[in-house]
């Protein structure tokens, strides 16, 4: 078994407005990684880049050690997806999905898949279009968690989904990565999904990844510093990823949370970043401050 | 492959049910007026019809953005074309023998197919072969709208054309042209006989459907969704 | 919930998070087995949560438990054993009750601290502490 279930190298993509260029990215194989952004940021397309719904303009992508191009089926056959908008046609139900899309997968059980409508609480009989958008993309739910796929691509799934069914499928996803062959991507903006659950995060800007860390790095070894202006002046600037202020004050997040403290004195506040913190920090500062 | 139609047919059923019972019934439109067409219309008018079966799946598909779905399960762009094609023929094919079929129960059809039986048949094996051969390719790219425009651009291609016969060397000019063509046909029918012309035909359809479907894998494999 | 998602058993351990401290969570799962090793509330040879089990009962990550798990080993209070799971470890007694003085003593320079802070004399914490122990 491969120690990165995903490895992206050099890959490259180009639209009108966005550029991706040289982006690397590995998932490891028996993790929950994490992909947070602003809107545009790129994570939809790296999604898309590896379920080769879009072409790549160059760099190599592999699932499961496998060139995700020459072995399409092969890798597709083990990927479990959810994208932020699910599309079927309209007069579609629930039951005709399960029965038309079984066949495709090895690992599909129908009846895994009916007890997952039912306890997500999807109808079985009632046509696609008839549904909120939140039984859609628990349905979308259900088909990717039916054929017990080695690798869960989520782009979004919580989206729209209230708190109590997000717990709900984070409960399912921590069953399922108890098998240690299993790996998650999941990309979203509700951070706080990740907080606790993710063992990597990854965060991309402008088509850019800009870290990849454990999660317990950015939890334990980070910081925010909030105070007044003159408290980034005590701080070592290759050490501060983001900068904000506002009406009362300066917030600095830090790479260094116990340096921190060294340089500014037990007075300062400095505390443990949440991911929110971190998004925003780093895509909506004052400036971007350069990563090494 | 034969997942991928399954699957077509499944999701698609309500819409196939729909558009089936048109096709079953509209031929019978045609025998409305006191003279009957010759059979080779009645033929085309079935096919069209029943090539509008998958063709009308696949624009479903788009129009949904259910394509990105498809295009997500273990299957290759290269299976999901071919299957388009093999599905095609497939329902198109399987729709417009049950048409023919039932048409057959009506007296009045009996008598169209007394004369010129097995011109019937090839006219259909060729509006089928043209129709899929040349609607996919559209139909793959741009979805039901692409159809559309695709189907009104003939239109407009095909008045265009008129205009500049006209204004060219009038319509003498084309007339000449077409017999001249149809003459050719003929000839050729008279030298090969009628299981000669039908074999050509036949090679002419396989050979066109083996072009568009090359055309359809080129356009499919580097689409984005 | 059924199928899938039967809780698994967890062997007599009891850890409880706090998402909203400032700890570390994988600090508060290691001080919390630590805690019922040295009170013997976890006995030698017990068998442990496996990693990914623990992550999937406390609901984080499995890098968290990876983490206070090694730091446990680290401590020689708990043994890996290749295929079988982990256990608590032979603990020494001597060991055991050093790092149970050592918890006593840190509880009383807490005290002592506190007592500082209110200005309580050496005095008074002894008799506050006699009152205490008779109490027993």
């Amino acid at each position: 078994m491969e120690d990165n279930v995903l490895e992206i190298r050099g890959v490259r993509k180009r639209y009108p407005g966005f550029a991706m260029r040289d982006v690397d990215l590995v998932v490891p194989t028996g993790h929950v990684t994490g992909l947070i952004g602003p809107n545009g940021a790129g994570k939809t397309t790296l999604v898309k880049l590896v379920m080769n719904l879009i072409t790549r303009e160059a760099g190599e992508i592999d699932v499961f050690g496998l060139d995700n191009l020459l072995h399409e089926a092969a890798v597709k056959a083990r990927i479990g997806f959810v994208y932020d908008e699910p599309s079927f046609p309209h007069d579609v139900n629930a039951r005709d999905l399960g029965r038309a899309i079984g066949p495709f997968y090895k690992g599909w059980s129908s009846e895994r898949y009916r007890r997952l409508l039912g306890e997500f609480g999807v109808p079985e009989r009632k046509r696609f279009k008839a549904l909120s958008k939140g039984m859609q993309m628990k349905l979308a739910l259900a088909i990717a968690l039916a054929h017990d796929a080695d690798l869960l691509l989520m782009d979004e799934p919580t989206a729209g989904l209230d708190l109590e069914f997000r717990r709900d499928l984070l409960e399912h996803l921590a069953a399922i990565l108890e098998d240690e062959r299993k790996s998650v991507l999941f990309s979203t903006h509700v951070t706080s999904d990740l907080e606790r659950f993710a063992d990597f995060i990854t965060l991309i800007r402008d088509g850019e990844i800009v870290f990849s860390l454990p999660t317990s790095d950015l939890r334990d070894a980070w910081g925010v510093v909030r105070g007044a202006a003159d408290v980034l002046d005590h701080l070592d600037a290759p050490d501060v990823r983001g900068v904000r202020t506002g009406p009362n004050g300066v917030e600095a997040l830090v790479a260094n949370a116990s340096l921190a403290r060294r340089r500014c004195g037990p007075e300062v506040v400095i505390d443990r970043p949440s991911l929110d913190d971190v998004l925003v920090l780093m895509t909506r500062g004052d400036s971007y401050v350069e990563s090494h | 492959m034969w997942n991928l139609i399954r699957k077509d047919l499944i999701l698609g059923h309500r819409t196939l049910i729909v558009n089936g019972s048109m096709a079953l019934v509209a031929p019978f439109i045609l025998l409305l007026p006191d003279e009957p067409p010759p059979v080779i219309l009645y033929v085309l008018y079935v096919g069209l019809m029943c090539t509008m079966l998958p063709v009308g799946l696949i624009a479903k598909e788009e129009k949904f953005s259910a394509t990105a779905f498809t295009c997500s399960l273990p299957m290759t762009r290269r299976d999901i074309v071919t299957s388009r094609y093999l599905g095609g023929w497939f329902i198109a094919g399987g729709s417009m023998a049950v048409v023919l079929a039932l048409g057959l129960t009506v007296g009045a059809v009996r008598d169209l197919w007394s004369d010129g039986a097995s011109g019937g048949l090839l006219a259909g094996f060729v509006i089928l072969g043209l129709t899929i051969a040349i609607v996919i390719p559209f139909t793959i790219r741009f979805g039901m709208n692409g159809l559309l425009f695709g189907l009104v651009g003939l239109q407009v291609l095909g008045m265009v054309m008129f205009l500049l016969a006209l204004a060219t060397g009038g319509l003498d000019a084309v007339e000449r042209a077409v017999k001249t063509a149809v003459d050719a046909v003929g000839s050729y029918h008279e030298g090969v006989g009628p299981i000669g012309f039908a074999a050509t035909v036949i090679l002419g359809v396989a050979v066109l459907n083996w072009l568009s479907w090359k055309a359809s894998l080129r356009i499919f494999r580097t689409r984005d969704l | 919930m059924t199928g899938d998602l039967d809780t698994p058993e967890m062997p007599r351990m009891r850890v409880i998070l706090s998402n909203s401290s400032q700890e570390p969570i994988y600090e508060q799962i290691a001080r919390q087995i630590r805690a019922q090793i040295i009170s013997g509330e976890l006995e030698e040879g017990a068998l442990l949560s496996s990693i990914r089990s623990l992550a999937r009962g406390l609901q984080v990550s499995v890098i968290t438990t990876k983490r206070a798990y090694e730091e446990l080993e680290r401590e020689g209070l708990i043994d890996t054993v290749g295929g079988k799971g982990t256990f608590v470890a032979a603990q020494n007694p001597q060991f055991l009750r050093e790092k149970r003085m050592s918890l006593v003593e840190e509880k009383l320079a807490a005290a002592v601290a506190e007592a500082r802070l209110v200005g309580l004399s050496l005095d008074d914490l002894s008799e506050m502490l006699r009152l205490l122990a008779e109490e027993e």
